[in-house]
């Protein structure tokens, strides 16, 4: 396993597992590619801590596992994944201390009839305190797929603000007719709305791995 | 321009009609307001003409530039030149407003965009719709005050040209500023596209004293009861909807 300190914006191919850590005080913004290949993330952020992760994959079933061990660290985390096999994706985010923050978005598009699951446990025990953890999930099934959203909130700390959030099915009627009523025919209004959809900040369309941006395409 | 003649439309797997023998003939360079209490089908038959889901037409015909559009795909109707502006126009997370943009106009023109006349023409036309340059860069709607929407779906009209423009209560929700700054900007399309036909629905006769009709429908019960002029709309403020059913039953003008 490697492991890797963050000093900066960067992006990481993920072919193994990997253990990333950012230092006290830091704030660290990564993008993450994963290609078909399954892996488990360690993540470690150190008091003041700030790290945005966004991770794009494709027919991969990932773990990632952060600890947010000081007070004040905090993680927002993107995951974003195109599925046409069997995957799951889990997510585990460790409240060590107080004043931590998570906040996670996960998007999957599940293009054929597989399965995907999201299985997100924000975790916060019962002596760490004013802790915010928010979780937002939505799945869009292209044919009849079997996904599955686990939306998990496990705290035992009154003093948490948490909300959490899950949508399995496909883009909303009204969405696509007001799209439409624009000039845009169906294969267009699609089109937009996944790659809003699947990819988190347009303006950095750059850093997500190409063949992901190949895969949005042929969606 | 436009020929609605007689139609029938219910919600699709539902048994309730809402608009029952409806007509409606619209010409070139016409403005029409429509006006009624709730309920009367005044949105739904804007829907309607743009092709909504959710409504089925069981009889009569639609007809825009002589051709039947009746069973005609919603972005069809648009990219001949309908277009409607929504009472509360639908809010779309992570698709940014000036992508939006830029592609409806190349699905409408079906022509590729220079970018610098696009910005340029927005940049124009945000600046008399007095929108903030940074509502180009968020999300479709997304957040926007009722003003905001309202003057975005006048932005987008300005952007596409349309031939028809259908304005489902624009007026609804703007202060007074804002409701005489997106008279202004309708009244200017229309004076630059004189061939351009417009449908207003309205409750308030405040915007028809801006945008003056050339005809007031009143509907009732999926149907127009009576037809006349900024006269007609001025009586039914003054005395209500049940007014009508009283006037004589000649046409109302001025």
């Amino acid at each position: 396993m490697n492991k890797i300190v963050l000093d900066k914006e960067e992006v990481i191919v993920v072919d193994e597992d990997l253990d990333l850590v950012v230092s006290k005080g830091m704030i660290k913004e990564i993008y993450l590619c994963s290609p078909s290949m399954d892996a488990t993330i360690h993540y470690e952020v150190e008091e003041g801590g700030s790290l945005s992760v966004h991770h794009y994959s494709i027919n991969s079933s990932l773990s990632s596992i952060v600890h947010l061990k000081g007070k004040g660290a905090s993680v927002h985390y993107f995951y974003s994944t195109i599925n046409e096999e069997d995957h799951t994706f889990s997510l585990e985010v460790f409240h060590d201390a107080d004043h931590t923050e998570s906040k996670v978005i996960s998007h999957g598009v599940n293009v054929k009839e597989k399965s995907l699951i999201f299985d997100i446990n924000p975790y916060v025990p019962k002596e760490k305190e004013f802790c915010v953890c928010n979780q937002e999930n939505s799945i869009i099934n292209l044919e009849d797929g079997l996904s599955l959203i686990r939306p998990n909130l496990l705290i035992d700390c009154y003093n948490v603000s948490s909300s959490h959030s899950a949508y399995i099915g496909s883009f909303r009627d009204e969405v696509l007719f007001y799209l439409m009523s624009r000039g845009l025919s169906k294969d267009a209004s699609y089109e937009i709305l996944m790659k809003s959809f699947l990819v988190k900040d347009i303006l950095k369309v750059e850093k997500v791995f190409p063949e992901f941006l190949e895969k949005l395409k042929d969606l | 321009m436009l020929d609605i003649q007689n139609i029938d439309v219910k919600i699709k797997d539902g048994d309730k009609e809402i608009l029952k023998d409806f007509s409606l003939s619209i010409g070139e360079g016409e403005v029409h307001a429509i006006m009624g209490p709730n309920g009367t089908g005044k949105s739904t038959l804007a829907k309607v003409i743009m092709g909504h889901y959710k409504y089925e037409v069981t009889a009569g015909s639609i007809s825009f530039d002589s051709r039947d559009i009746t069973d005609c795909s919603v972005d069809e109707r648009a990219r001949m030149g309908i277009f409607l502006g929504m009472q509360d126009p639908t809010e779309i997370e992570g698709v940014r407003n000036s992508e939006f943009l830029r592609v409806a106009l190349k699905e409408v023109t079906g022509e590729n965009v220079n970018l610098y006349t696009f910005i340029k023409e927005l940049e124009r036309d945000m600046a008399d719709l007095k929108l903030n340059d940074a509502m180009l860069h968020r999300s479709l709607n997304k957040g926007f005050s009722g003003g905001e929407k309202k003057k975005n779906e006048i932005l987008q009209l300005k952007v596409l040209k349309p031939k028809l423009i259908i304005l489902d209560e624009i007026d609804s929700g703007l202060d007074v500023d804002s409701l005489k700054i997106v008279s202004e900007n309708i009244q200017q399309y229309l004076v630059e596209h004189s061939e351009a036909s417009l449908l207003m629905i309205t409750h308030y006769p405040r915007i028809l004293e801006y945008i003056r009709p050339d005809y007031v429908h009143i509907m009732q019960n999926g149907k127009i009861e009576k037809t006349g002029d900024i006269s007609l709309a001025r009586s039914v403020e003054k005395d209500g909807y049940h007014s009508i059913n009283v006037i004589d039953k000649e046409d109302i003008y001025e």
